[in-house]
This record gives structure tokens, sequence and C-alpha cells, in this order.
């Protein structure tokens, strides 16, 4: 829709510039990446947007702390880029391609799917099990976990998320995604994503997380407990999915019941964890 | 020509259609890809009650808004009562629908609209329209609207045509052969079962629009995406009170239908603003308006009692449908009707055969009709109940099917009695080869290897499901497509039809039909379509009728046509005319002596006795020989959500001479494709106040191209003899096919019957765990 | 009223637009009517176009985000009169029905094809995955992809 209460729409080239604009506008302004979001549905206040694309922060490099993908990077660029398909053999892209469509993908950005926070988005578990630390302007740069980002979201309001950086992989780093949904090109019923680091055949660390409970993306810390120390077979797989379901709170909505994410719960850190068996058999 | 030999030179052959170049090429070819200055934009105002009446409606405000042109409410609009169903006269669904009444029957119908210089413009005056609404107590379901002293749907006194009103009953059928309860009674094994289907959507992709302006001679005229131009004349003409002859309809390229469009919904608002004001009026509707106000499927609750010899003979056959036919009646009894007429007659074995039932108004989205137009929901349940049958028989389902199939020859007594909301007609199958697409489709789905194996995959477990289906090709002694030829001096033709190209190819294919008898290539043949001033009479393009009807009119035509040219020539060769044959652009005798179509021409509108080569003619079928199709799939269900997946669909039809292949296969593909959206992951969501909550696509879902499983279409050799150069209709039948293919197909892999679309995962999972599994896990 | 600079189909234009305005409405408001409207959400691929290379949904994309950069549709695929090999393949294999997604789908097929060479079956459905259709089933299509494939390696020799 053309959101023809819309008034103003600005391209800053400079981040201070960006930052003042928005505190201009107040209630009034917001952020925008791809700006797909927002085309879809507006808040009724908001009459100003401040388009963050023309500020130089899409590219994607490889530096001592990680993989660092620029804010408006696009996810297909993030789907395409060889530097990060180094993370964790390529399991980024494994998810990103069931993210949308790639008409969706070439229009909107990391920054603005990170920022978005939507319930249902598959970018945001992957990423908070990878560790994916963000970097926000408000007229000085600071970095934090992306976990972090949510919990303290209300005080963030008019910073700039302008980069996320995920920790290089070394060997026996192993991560895998799993999505629920009714069709193909569909948001997510449930998800969940996996993150291990493997010694001598025993987990020694692990992060899983779901997301689209209905609630946002959160990890999983009792299952992430039970994986520690342990070798991945079939029982143990079988055991901390079981606990997986039985921990984590799923909700109803028009898409799904809770009891039913329950079970998708249960299925989804399995698939995963299979996942990740079958990755390093392929190892060997 | 000998038809029989099937030796044609462009029927049979994927000739690429006559439109395509426009549409690869993006060309302005759709109702709203034109513009015309001084368009008013018109945006309608939606009821936000299930059932409500309108105390006051105050629009003073939108009126003094600039660029507000003008604002319409029940009371400066017709009151007339019609029907919007498009279907022939006299139509056989009441005239409950005033253009804005003061009662709302359904959250979205129409309050009031305003046409402005812009969208915008239009949309904000909206807002200005004050509305005092007093809520009446609504109907949300087919048990609430007959419940006794339920509320009246429609309690108004003009409208007609409404079985009992009073009782929310819309229609009510029965119809009898032979003696049920002796049927029964006879049998030795006996299965019922009851099906329900959801709310479904068409989702074409272009939304409906249209857009009216007055010709220079102060005719209106309404170009409009419709399926059925010629009753959006006659009932446009009815609903405003002006002549017929005062209005044209155009029907430009059109971005899908499915029936949705055989509907008259916005033709007379447009129309009507435009007479007013004298400007041009644009309605677009948006993706929402579409979920909310537009068609949808009948949501029915269909029984089906089977009764069987324990030979497996067919001996009695019951079948009970009630339908949910929304707010307003449009389709209701025919849809119903054909619940029955065009399922029971497959198994015509059984004497004994009972339909009956009723369509109800509730206070809910508006049904219309849907491809497939209640065969659909009917399949479901006779499909289920046979395979249930088969379990209990323990024969196997696909040879039940062969026993107890209509054939060649046969006849049913259903064809007589039960027409679409009237009397039938008689009828006896002269073209069926339902046999060979069992078998083709058993074969290449690996039915007798796989069929009940339950082959495990891990968490997956695989099982194979199938079921039969005849359709019809159009309504025998009501549709009529009528078609004008007329020739050009270098040997090519006008085709002047009014059959209804929605996407389907008719206009391709009429094309063939009218080369193939003329002698000429396709490309000789300049087809124009459905356009009242122009082109001659077609009811429109639904009940499967084009191929069959409208393409008997153009073979007339063209063999008129072929008379006079053959009289020309034999002047212009001194022959004899049975001497001649046409073919290959010109006029021969056996030994070679011939003139060409060009220089025939030439000589009639130049040279002697000159007349305009052409001829119109009219198809009127007495009776509607059905496609027949086998449905075969193999899919895999994870006992541990639920999920389904089809791994392979194999389906086998027979629709009579193949005018064109890849338009047929795609026929078939795209209905195949629908139903399986229809049977796993498509429902409209009503809220607990009657209100659609998943008005879009991001919430309604329909297949996309990473759903759709591997799909095998055979088109087997048939012939009909009573068709124009042996064809029958392919538009509608596959759509049937998937909800109770699959239904069969889960009950294979893990033994649980769901009867409610759509098999969501969740549905099958809660199903799975419900069931007591045995000792053996089967 | 903001004022921006396209390229469309090979010719600069300038254009003033408002803020809220899409990239599908300039596109249609300007005569490129191959660009349709199936839902303005998003959720369709009927109204998508190829941006600086990549295709979108023009439907979701503002008007103003694409100052300076460049815009192919269905309109801009055919060169004097001989259509485009995607064109071709699509009209050839049957894979037209109403035609109202057709040039979503072109453009969605030109952004694979130029990427992609000889995509796939699998590469092809995740390229169109975006762009709906309720005519063909699909089956069609992906054979059209195929074909378009060949007809552009061929040329390209």
């Amino acid at each position: 829709m053309s959101q023809s209460q819309l008034t103003n729409y600005v391209r800053p080239s400079k981040l201070a510039e960006a930052l003042a604009q928005f505190r201009e506008g107040g209630k009034s302004a917001r952020y925008v990446g791809g700006g797909a979001d927002v085309a879809r549905t507006l808040p009724s206040d908001v009459t100003t947007l401040i388009d963050l694309c023309a500020l130089n922060l899409s590219s994607i490099e490889e530096r001592h702390e990680g993989i660092v993908i620029g804010a408006t990077a696009t996810l297909n660029e993030v789907l395409e880029s060889e530097s990060v398909a180094k993370v964790c053999g390529g399991v980024i892209a494994e998810m990103m391609c069931k993210v949308g469509s790639p008409l969706l993908r070439n229009i909107a950005t990391i920054g603005g799917t990170l920022a978005s926070a939507h319930s249902w988005s598959d970018v945001i578990p992957l990423l908070l099990v990878l560790d994916a630390r963000v970097t926000l302007y408000e007229g000085e740069s600071h970095t934090l976990s992306l976990g972090d980002l949510y919990t303290l979201r209300g005080q963030l309001a008019d910073s700039i998320l302008t980069s996320v950086t995920i920790p290089a992989s070394g060997p026996g780093d192993y991560a895998a995604f799993h999505k629920f949904s009714r069709t193909a090109y569909d948001i997510a019923l449930l998800n969940c994503a996996c993150y291990v680091h493997m010694e001598a055949g025993r987990c020694t660390e692990a992060r899983i997380a779901t997301g689209g409970t209905p609630r946002l993306a959160a990890r999983l810390p009792q299952v992430e407990e039970a994986l520690r120390g342990e070798a991945l077979s079939d029982a143990v797989i079988e055991k901390v999915a079981r606990i997986a379901q039985d921990t984590t709170e799923t909700a109803n909505d028009k898409r799904a019941s809770g009891q039913y994410r329950k079970q998708l719960v249960y299925a989804g850190v399995k698939r995963c964890l299979q996942q990740i068996v079958e990755k390093l058999e392929a190892r060997r | 020509m000998d038809e029989r030999k099937k030796d044609f030179a462009t029927v049979g052959k994927s000739e690429l259609k006559v439109d395509g170049r426009g549409l690869v090429t993006g060309k302005p070819l759709f109702t709203a890809d034109i513009d015309l200055p001084g368009t008013l934009h018109v945006k309608i105002l939606r009821s936000p009650h299930a059932h409500a009446k309108i105390i006051s409606i105050d629009t003073s405000a939108a009126e003094m808004m600039p660029g507000v042109a003008l604002v319409l409410t029940h009371k400066n609009t017709p009151s007339t009562r019609y029907t919007t169903a498009g279907q022939g006269f006299p139509e056989p669904s009441p005239y409950d629908t005033r253009m804005f009444d003061t009662v709302m029957r359904f959250v979205g119908d129409r309050v009031a609209a305003v046409a402005a210089e812009t969208r915008q413009i239009a949309e904000a005056a909206l807002k200005t329209i004050v509305v005092t609404y007093e809520k009446l107590p609504a109907v949300l379901s087919i048990d609430e609207a007959l419940a006794d002293g339920a509320p009246v749907v429609h309690d108004e006194e003009d409208s007609t045509g409404i079985y009992d009103a009073k009782r929310n009953i819309v229609a009510n059928i029965d119809i009898l052969a032979g003696d049920v309860e002796r049927g029964f009674a006879e049998s030795d094994v006996i299965v019922e079962t009851t099906c329900e289907t959801q709310y479904a959507q068409h989702t074409p992709i272009e939304p409906h629009v249209a857009l009216s302006y007055l010709a220079p001679d102060d005719r209106l005229v309404l170009r409009t995406s419709t399926q059925v131009p010629f009753h959006v004349r006659r009932i446009v003409a009815y609903a405003l009170g002006i002549p017929v002859h005062q209005i044209r309809v155009i029907k430009p390229r059109v971005g899908g239908g499915f029936g949705t469009k055989q509907e008259i919904l916005l033709e007379g608002v447009a129309g009507l603003v435009t007479l007013r004001t004298r400007r041009p009026a644009l309605i677009e509707l948006t993706r929402e308006e579409e979920f909310v106000s537009s068609r949808t499927r009948h949501p029915m609750r269909v029984r089906v009692k089977l009764g069987a010899r324990k030979d497996g003979m067919l001996n009695a056959l019951e079948m009970e449908g009630i339908s949910n036919t929304g707010a307003y009646g449009s389709h209701g009894l025919t849809v119903l009707s054909n619940t029955g007429s065009k399922t029971l007659p497959l198994y015509n074995k059984a004497p004994n055969v009972h339909f009956y039932g009723k369509a109800v108004y509730t206070n809910l989205p508006v049904p219309g009709a849907y491809r497939g137009y209640g065969a659909t929901q009917g399949y479901f349940p006779l499909e289920v109940a046979m395979d249930e049958l088969a379990e209990k028989l323990g024969i196997d389902s696909v040879e039940l099917r062969r026993m107890n199939h209509i054939r060649a020859g046969e006849t049913s007594p259903i064809f007589v009695k039960l027409g679409e909301g009237r009397e039938g007609v008689e009828q006896v199958i002269e073209s069926c080869e339902l046999e060979k697409c069992i078998d083709i489709g058993a074969q290449r789905i690996g039915w007798s290897e796989k069929h009940g194996k339950k082959t495990r995959e891990g968490s997956w477990v695989h099982g194979l499901g199938m079921s039969v289906h005849m359709q019809g090709s159009g309504i025998p002694e009501i549709d009529m497509g009528a078609a004008t030829i007329k020739m050009n001096e270098d040997g090519s033709f006008n085709l002047l039809i009014g059959a209804t190209d929605l996407g389907t190819g008719s206009d391709t294919i009429l094309g063939q039909i009218a080369a193939e008898v003329l002698g000429v290539p396709l490309e000789k043949i300049i087809v124009y379509s459905s356009d009242t001033d122009l082109t001659p009479f077609d009811v429109g393009a639904y009940a499967s009728s084009t191929t069959y009807v409208s393409g008997t009119a153009v073979k007339r035509a063209a063999e008129k046509v072929r008379e006079q040219i053959i009289n020309v020539a034999a002047e212009m060769l001194n022959v004899d005319r049975s001497q001649l044959t046409v073919a290959n652009e010109q006029v021969c005798t056996p030994d070679g002596k011939g003139v060409t179509l060009a220089k025939i021409c030439e000589q009639a509108m130049y040279i002697k006795d000159q007349f305009q080569i052409g001829a119109t003619a009219s198809g009127l079928m007495h009776q509607s020989p059905p496609p027949f199709m086998a449905s075969f799939a193999e899919i895999a269900v994870d006992t541990e959500t639920g999920e389904l997946k089809i791994l392979n669909y194999a389906v086998a039809a027979d629709c009579g001479t193949v005018i064109n292949p890849k338009m047929a296969e795609g026929q078939m593909e795209g209905a195949i494709a629908n139903g399986i959206g229809y049977a796993l992951t498509e429902e409209m969501q009503l809220s607990p106040t009657g209100g659609v909550r998943n008005p879009n696509l991001f919430d309604y879902k329909i297949l996309g191209m990473l759903d759709m499983p591997p799909l095998d279409v055979v088109l087997v050799d048939s012939y009909e003899p009573t068709g124009p150069l042996g064809a029958k209709s392919v538009a509608e039948i596959g759509i049937n096919a998937p909800i109770p293919t699959l239904a069969n197909a889960i009950y294979d892999a893990i033994g649980v019957r769901l009867t409610k679309t759509p098999f969501t995962p969740e549905k099958i999972l809660a199903a799975l765990q419900a069931k007591t599994w045995n000792s053996d896990g089967s | 009223m903001i004022d921006i600079t396209l390229t469309i189909n090979g010719e600069k234009r300038q254009f003033a637009v408002n803020a809220g305005e899409t990239l599908l409405e300039l596109l249609r408001r300007e005569g490129y009517k191959s660009v349709k409207k199936g839902c303005e959400s998003g959720d369709c691929g009927a109204c998508t176009v190829v941006l600086n290379g990549r295709a979108v949904t023009s439907c979701i994309v503002f008007a103003v985000k694409a100052d300076g950069g460049t815009v192919l549709t269905a309109e801009g695929l055919e060169t004097n009169g001989k259509l485009h090999p995607i064109q071709e393949a699509f009209l050839e294999e049957g894979a037209v029905q109403c035609g109202y997604c057709t040039p979503g789908m072109e453009m969605a097929t030109y952004d694979l094809l130029s990427h992609n060479a000889n995509p796939s079956v699998t590469e092809i459905k995740e390229a169109l995955s975006g762009n709906l259709c309720r005519c063909t089933g699909y089956v069609k299509q992906v054979k059209a992809v195929k074909t378009a494939a060949k007809k552009l390696t061929k040329e390209a020799k």
C-alpha cells in the first residue's frame, strides 16, 4: 500500500545526519532499510521515513572479530556471500533461502530484519545461536550481543543498527536450522536453530533457540545444559528434544495451536541435531 | 473430412495462444490497463457487522469533500432486487440482492460508495461517512441457520425465488430413483461417511475490476473482468432500469476467474456512477476486498451412504448435502444440484439412488460459482466411502471402481432427474475411456506394488490414494453459444465469438476448430471475442461449456462458410460442387485443378455476384458428455509432525479429442494445483463475529512453485461423437480429485480417515494421536 | 513532492513522486502497464520488476528509494519487435494462460538467468517461489525457464 500519510522520505548520507533527522521527527519518524515492512503496514503516527541505504553500510567483510555484515546488505547479498558461507559450513545460506522469496530478499536488509524483530523471523534464532553481535550508533558506536538487543530494546529507540558480526567458525563448530511452515513460501509456524562445538565426539558447547512459538526467538538453556558433555547419539537427541518440548512455552495463534507447537519444538530440535550428526559424518 | 480419422491439420497441435504475444510482452490488455481522462475512482464502504439494519447514514461530509464527485447509498440508488449470479435467464438463483441495501447481511456487505478524483480522496471520504446501525442477531453457521427460531437472513417482502425464506432455506432438493430403503436392506455391506469442506477462495491473481464510460453516442460501455459479458449486460440493464440496447459490455483479457467472475458484482455501481456523472468510473477491488466481499466456495457438509453386495456391486447410493450459501443465494440451488448430478451417475450400476439436501442462508461471506461447482464437495465423501467399502469388502480400491463405474452405452437415472436447478436431460454415454485412465494412472503410481505397504522412512510413512471422477460439458438444453465468421480477400477469416476466454485459451482452441474446418493455418483466423456489440451471444465461460457448446457453434459456422466457398469455387472452376475439397488454403478437384481461398474471396467481394462470404451459427447441445478422470497420489506422512508430502501425482483424463494438448494439460495441471491447495493448505478463517481473519495472501496459503509435487498428466485417446471434432470439456474436472485422493492416501499411510478439509499437519497429527495403534502398528 | 530520476527500460526519465508512493504505482501511472497489481502487499509477485539488476516486488519498494536506479519491465525485454528468448520460451511452452502473472514471472526469470545460466529445476523453483500463479500449476513455467536458459546460452555462442 502506498501509505499516503507519509510526507517525508529522506536518504541521509551520514550517520549523524540520520540520527538528527530521527530525533527531529520524534514519534513520527522511522528508520527503514529495505522498507518492505513499512510499505505493508505503517503505524498511523509515522509521517517521515529515514532510509539508511545511502549510508554505505552494505559491505560484508572478514575481520579478526568475525564476518562483519553491514546493516543495509540485503538478505540475498548475505545469502550469496562467500564470506558468510564460511560460518559453520554455510548454515546461514541454508536458513536464508527459506526466508520469504528472492523477491523479498532483494529488498529486505539484514539490519531491518533484525530491528523489526518479527517473532516468526528465521534470521534471529540462527544468529542468536551463532553468537552474533550487533553494532549500534547513537552518536557513538557500541556493540552488544543480539540477545541483549532484544532485552534492551526500549532503551535503544533512536539507535541505528550499523552492522552485525558473526564470529568465525573453526573445526568442531556445527550448526543447523529447521523451519515448519504451511507452504514453502511462508513465515514459520515454528523454527529452530542449533549450534554445537564438538571435541573428541562430545559436545562442549551448545546453543539452541526456537522462534515463532509464537513469541520472538529465545534460547533454551535447559536443553543446552543437557547437551553439554554428551555425544550426539539417538538417545541423547531424543532426550534433549523432549526437554525442549517440556520446557518451551508455546501459545495459540491463527496459524497453529500452542499444543501443536510443542510437538514442533520436539521435532525441530530433533531434526536440527540430526542434521548436525549428518554434517559430522560428512566431514569424516 | 473424415473426423474420426483424426488426421487433423491444426486440431491436436499445441498451437501458440493467439493472444500470447500481447501477454508475454506485457501489453496493456487487462481492464485497468487503460487510462481514460477524467476517470473517477470508486471505493466502497463495507459493513463491519454480520447482520445489521442501517438506521441512518450521513454522507454530507463526504459529498462536500473537494474531489468527490458522487456518493451512493440506498437513498439515491435503485431498489430493484436482482441476482448477481451470471446465469442464463431466468436465473435459477433468488433475486435477493439490492445494489445498496438498508440491511447488511455479512461483514463486508455494501453500505455506500464514493466516486472521487483519486483513490486516496475516495478512501478519505469513506472515513467521513457516519452510519448508525442497529445490530441484529446473526446466524454464523449452517446449524444456527436451521435451528428453530433462528434469525431470518432475508425477511424482506420483495425478494423472490427463495424456497423458504423464514427458515433460511434458499433451495431444497429431493431426487429419488428406485427404493433406497430396500436397496440398503438388500445390501450385504453398508458404509456411511460425512465430510465437511471449508470456506475457500478462488484468488485469481487479478482481483475483480470494472471500468465504465460513455461512448460518443451516449451509450454506457462496461469494460470488465468477467466470465459472462452477456449476463452482465442483461442484469445491469435490469438493475439500473435501462434498456439492454443502451449498454455495451467488453471483456478484455482477464487475469483468472475460476468462477468468481461469473458474478455481476461491480459493473452496476460503476455504470451508475458513469450515468450520473457522465465520467468514466473505475472500481478495483483490493486483495482484502477480494477475500471479504467477492465470492467463495460453498462450504458444505455432505453425507454419503453406500450399500453393496458382497461381490462389490453397488446396490444403493444415498447422498445428503447441506450447503452454506452465505448472505446471498447466488448459485445456491445449482451448486447443490451439481453436488449430486455430477457425482452419482458415475456409479450407475446401483438402481436405487437418493440425493437430497438444502442450501442455507447464513450471515457470512458469499459463496458463488467455483470450478467444480459442487461436484468437488460431493466427490470427497463419495470417493472416501468407496474406499471404506473396498476395505470392508476386502476388494482392492481400484478394482471396486472398475466394477462399478459407468461405461459407454450406459445411462444413469440421475441424468434425467437432476439438472442444474431444474430437471435434467436423459443421456447415454457415448465416450468413456475411464477404464484406460484407471489403468494408466494405477500403473504410473505403482499402485499394486505400493498400496497398503506403509513403507517407513524414519518417522515418515508412505501411502497411496486414488479416486475417479466425471464432470459435464455444458448445461444441455440451456447453454447456447454462437459464432460469426466472415472472410477477407487474402483468404483469412474473422471469427467473432461470444465465448469468454479468461486465460483458458478458448480464443485459441475455437480458432483452431475454425481453421481446421476451413482448411487454413491458425494465423489466418483472426479471433475477436466477448463484446456484446460485435460478437454473437454466448452464455459465457462456465459449466465447462466452451469447447463443447461454443466449439460446436464455431464448427457449424465454419461449415456454412465452407459451403459458400465451395459454391464460388465451383462457379470459378466450372466443375460440380461434389468434386471439390477445401484444404491447405485452397479448393481443389481430385486431379489438382484448384483456386486459392484468396482468389475465391476476391471474386466474391469485387468481381462477380458480389456478396460477403460469411455465416452465423449457434450451438445448443442436447446432452452434456462427461469427461472422465482417474487420480492417483503417493504421499508420505510424518508421524512426528503430521506433515504431508506429495511424492508423486498421476492423473489420466478422457476429454475426447484434445484440441490443443499443452493447453488441455495446462487446464488439468492448474486445476490439480488448486485442488491440492483446497485439500491441504487453504482456509478462510472466520472470526466469532463473522469476519474474515485472514483476508490476504500472507495468511491464506495457495500453492507456490516450490509446493507443486511431480505431476504426471496423461490425456488418453478418446472421441466424443456429439462433440465438435470429437471434443468434450476439460476445464473443471481436475479440481475434484485431490481432496478424496489425498484423504484416501492418508488413510493408506496412517490408518486415519480425515473428514474435514483442509488436511493440515496439525489435524493429521491430532487424528493420528487420537487413534489407537494396534500392536503391529497398523 | 520529491524529484527522482529512474532509467526505465534504458530510457532515463524524471518524475515527481509522493513520499509514500510505491514503485508499482509510479510505473503504472507512467504507462508501464505490464507491472500488475495483485495484492499490493508483496505476497503475489505480479508486480515484479528488475531493479538495479535484481528482481523485486515493486509494490513494497518506495519510489524514492529507487532514485538513481535502473528498472527493467516486461515492456523492455522486446527489442524492435523481436521477442526476448524468455518471452519466446513462455509462449512456446504453453506457460501462459491468463497472462496476469507472466510479466512478473519473466522478470524473476531474467534475474535468475542473468546470474545463473544453467539453473537446475530446484534453483528455478526457488527463484520463482515468490511469483504466485493460479492458472497453471507451475508445470509449464518451469519448463519455460529451462527452455529460456537454453535459448540464451545458444544466443551467447
